[in-house]
């Protein structure tokens, strides 16, 4: 039996979706699942029925009553391979809700052949495990399961699991793609996987360090860190922290006051009319030749604190840098007197102790006062988004 | 009665801020020359002092003196 998604409580076969999309007489272009196989189900229907529909977040969202009316199909598919071919030959659109540069959630439409253009297909992907962290219903989460399901391999679900039976579940994969936020949960890095041959962060910034503590958890991988956006798709990647922009990106990305644009022609025509599209995301040019970029933070998350321009993602990061440290964010709060106070939520490593005044003690070796949080509060769980990344 | 723990936030924001710590609360300490607190130092206090009673103290504007903070926290 050739498994299509594997969680704790089930195993779901490739014969077990081919059944249920012949048995599934109806679709909704506006449907809240509940659990993902019913996510799966819709979602495919809407492909092989060539629609223009919209993907709801089921894993964080509370359960609701569908908002469209069913619309009758009838599928006929022979076997699995039957099923990619009707894939790839669907001209449906897909609505995905994305942060946006501006911080507010928009739904942003894009043709299925764009999240099929990037699909590695490998003999040697066959019958593979692809570890699954990302939600279903964003960009990430949509581009794994067609992914695994165009080399016929199997998803192994690890959202909303604990460090525990993270672990256990990872013994059984060969593949990994996941946000940095993810990655951090196996922390303190002190087992090893040795299946896994490639490990993809994606999603999010990472930092050098993080990669070099996923080097001890994963030694037999190979590292990747990819950069995209719900806009654009993924893009480019690399094995560090630096990104050397490939030659086929030559003359399609620019950078305008430390943000990186995209030419319009990386960009589904749903979100923008302008010859060069804001990412959002603040970047520094490391090398002209071959040109290379490295990212700073989001835009958005910049505060202005008593007249002073911070970034609380690389204050976040200077605060990751103490040992006792596993976890950090940190948040404005609105301030009359001087703008912004920047406040931060710490998690520690199991049987740290560190006090506030401590790790105050800390900052103020090389962070000048305004990017100093004067707050902080130890806590066991950062809040993590929708989209699997930390919240702001 | 509220100034025990008015005195141990404003001693927690001198300390963080390695400032010389006040034994009482003396109504006629200017927050700024006496206390020597900077526009941040405030805001983290007033954080503080919200946090801890709910109380904006500068909803009604500037407060400059050790007495003023401590009538804000106390009529309300």
């Amino acid at each position: 039996m050739v498994v299509f998604y594997k969680s704790k409580e089930l195993a779901f076969s490739y014969d077990d979706l081919i059944r249920m999309l012949n048995e599934t007489k109806s679709f909704q272009l506006d449907y809240q699942a509940i659990g993902f196989i019913d996510f799966a189900l819709n979602t495919l229907v809407g492909v092989l029925t060539h629609q223009n529909f919209i993907l709801n977040d089921y894993l964080f969202a509370p359960p609701s009553l569908s908002k469209s009316e069913n619309i009758s199909v009838n599928i006929n598919l022979e076997d699995l391979t039957d099923l990619i071919t009707q894939i790839k030959s669907s001209d449906a659109t897909i609505g995905i809700y994305s942060s946006g540069s501006e911080g507010s959630p928009k739904l942003i439409y894009q043709p299925i052949a764009r999240f099929l253009k990037s699909v590695k297909v490998s003999e040697e992907y066959k019958n593979t495990n692809w570890a699954f962290t990302y939600n279903p219903s964003h960009s990430a989460g949509i581009q794994m399961m067609f992914q695994t399901l165009l080399n016929q391999a199997c998803l192994v679900a690890l959202q909303k699991v604990n460090r525990t039976s993270i672990y256990d579940l990872l013994e059984k994969c060969d593949y990994i793609s996941a946000t940095p936020t993810f990655y951090r949960m196996l922390a303190p890095y002190n087992q090893e996987v040795e299946r896994v041959k490639n490990v993809t962060l994606n999603g999010e910034k990472s930092t050098q360090k993080l990669i070099e503590d996923l080097k001890l958890v994963f030694p037999n991988a190979k590292m990747r860190n990819i950069y995209g956006s719900t806009e654009a798709g993924p893009l480019m990647s690399s094995d560090s922290i630096d990104f050397i922009v490939p030659s086929r990106l030559e003359g399609k990305f620019q950078v305008i006051e430390n943000e990186l644009h995209f030419h319009q022609s990386l960009v589904s025509n749903s979100v923008n009319s302008k010859e060069w599209y804001p990412s959002g995301d603040l970047v520094e040019i490391v090398n002209e030749h071959p040109f290379t970029i490295r990212f700073i933070s989001r835009k958005s998350r910049i505060l202005n604190v008593a007249g002073h321009n911070v970034n609380p993602q690389q204050v976040e990061e200077y605060i990751l840098t103490h040992p006792s440290v596993l976890e950090a964010q940190v948040l404005a709060k609105e301030h009359k007197l001087i703008g912004n106070l920047l406040t931060a939520h710490v998690k520690l490593m199991p049987q740290e102790i560190l006090s506030e005044k401590d790790l105050l003690s800390y900052l103020k070796k090389t962070l000048p006062a305004y990017k100093i949080p004067r707050i902080i509060k130890f806590t066991d769980d950062i809040a993590v988004g929708r989209t699997g990344k930390k919240s702001i | 009665m509220k100034d025990p723990k008015i005195l141990e936030i404003v001693n927690t924001v001198l300390a963080n801020n390695d400032l010389p710590l006040i034994e009482t609360l003396d109504r006629g300490f200017d927050l700024r020359n006496d206390l020597l607190l900077d526009s941040i130092n405030l805001a983290e206090l007033t954080v503080r002092i919200e946090d801890e009673f709910g109380i904006d103290v500068f909803e009604d504007g500037l407060i400059f003196t050790i007495g003023e903070l401590m009538d804000k926290i106390n009529k309300a």
